[in-house]
């Protein structure tokens, strides 16, 4: 069986990438754990720009791609500013890969364009990927914020269950199901400390995440 | 028109009071990560509320739009399709 081979962004610099980054780390492990093997390559920190990313598709030929950062609805960031991929620009490096951007907005109009121009799968969010989170400082920390990982939990099941071997169709299920769960645990809670206020971004975060392109296809 | 624009602002602060209240709930130490890479704790959200600015608006949006899906039964049947799709889509 030829080697599955998958590239990850994370660029990490600020809270909310750090958190994506921590969530990233964790999951992997865990899919690793189960004898799940593949070749992982990930541009972190200051490495996560275009020009690397670039780079490293034309090198690895990788099928998934796991888009770790912020994003616009024609856009997917790296490091700060730097635009990793743009409508009418580099969209092409996508053509025939997986991809899942936990980003802002970009399955808005990216992930319909990098669809029609024959990206096989497209799994992000239409609107502001939002969560919240108690702050952590370490990895350990950020990994075991309950609050954070209401939100993340959801959104990494898709990572989980592409890397597994599974395909689009069911990571978006998967992922989806989550959503339910925690927030049907948020609606029905008896304990005063689980605040139903964070339904509403869990919600948002649910009817917002979308799955195009070929749903049956897998890593 | 005057009175409909006098409801429509009664409403709207309404709204307001309704989310600072809403938000006067969670602990302190709770943060808010938004698109832009502000990430807002919670007594700054609450000063967007008040303020009605872009980022306190946008938190109210989503506030409402999830407050009216619980209201209109939208919610449920989101779930029931997630829970059940095949049973959902028949229906």
């Amino acid at each position: 069986m030829p080697t599955r081979v998958a590239i990850v962004t994370n660029p990490s610099h600020d809270i909310a990438t750090e958190y994506l980054y921590s969530w990233s780390q964790q999951i992997v492990a865990n899919v690793i754990s189960q004898s799940i093997s593949f070749d992982l390559h990930e541009l972190k920190g200051n490495n996560v720009t275009k020009e690397n990313l670039t780079k490293l598709i034309e090198e690895k030929n990788p099928h998934l791609i796991l888009f770790h950062g912020h994003g616009g609805n024609n856009r997917i960031f790296g490091f700060k500013t730097n635009i990793l991929i743009a409508c009418d620009d580099n969209e092409g490096l996508l053509i025939n890969k997986i991809v899942h951007s936990l980003t802002c907005d970009s399955g808005e109009i990216l992930g319909p364009k990098c669809i029609s121009i024959g990206t096989k799968a497209f799994i992000g969010y239409q609107k502001e990927f939002k969560f919240a989170h108690l702050w952590g400082k370490t990895d350990g920390q950020r990994q075991t914020d309950v609050l954070a990982g209401m939100f993340l939990g959801p959104a990494f099941e898709v990572n989980k269950a592409i890397l597994e071997g599974n395909t689009v169709e069911l990571a978006y299920q998967r992922s989806q199901q989550m959503y339910v769960n925690n927030l049907q645990m948020l609606l029905t809670s008896p304990n005063p400390t689980v605040s139903k206020v964070y339904a509403s971004g869990l919600y948002h975060d649910m009817v917002n995440q979308v799955a195009l392109g070929n749903r049956n296809s897998s890593f | 028109m005057a009175t409909t624009n006098n409801k429509e602002n009664q409403l709207k602060k309404k709204e307001i009071e309704l989310i600072i209240l809403r938000l006067e709930t969670l602990s302190p130490e709770v943060y808010f990560s938004s698109g832009n890479g502000e990430n807002i704790s919670r007594d700054e959200m609450i000063k967007h509320v008040r303020a009605n600015d872009e980022t306190g608006r946008e938190f109210i949006e989503t506030e409402m739009e999830f407050l009216r899906a619980l209201k209109d039964g939208k919610l449920l049947k989101q779930i029931f399709s997630i829970q059940s799709p095949q049973i959902a889509s028949s229906v």
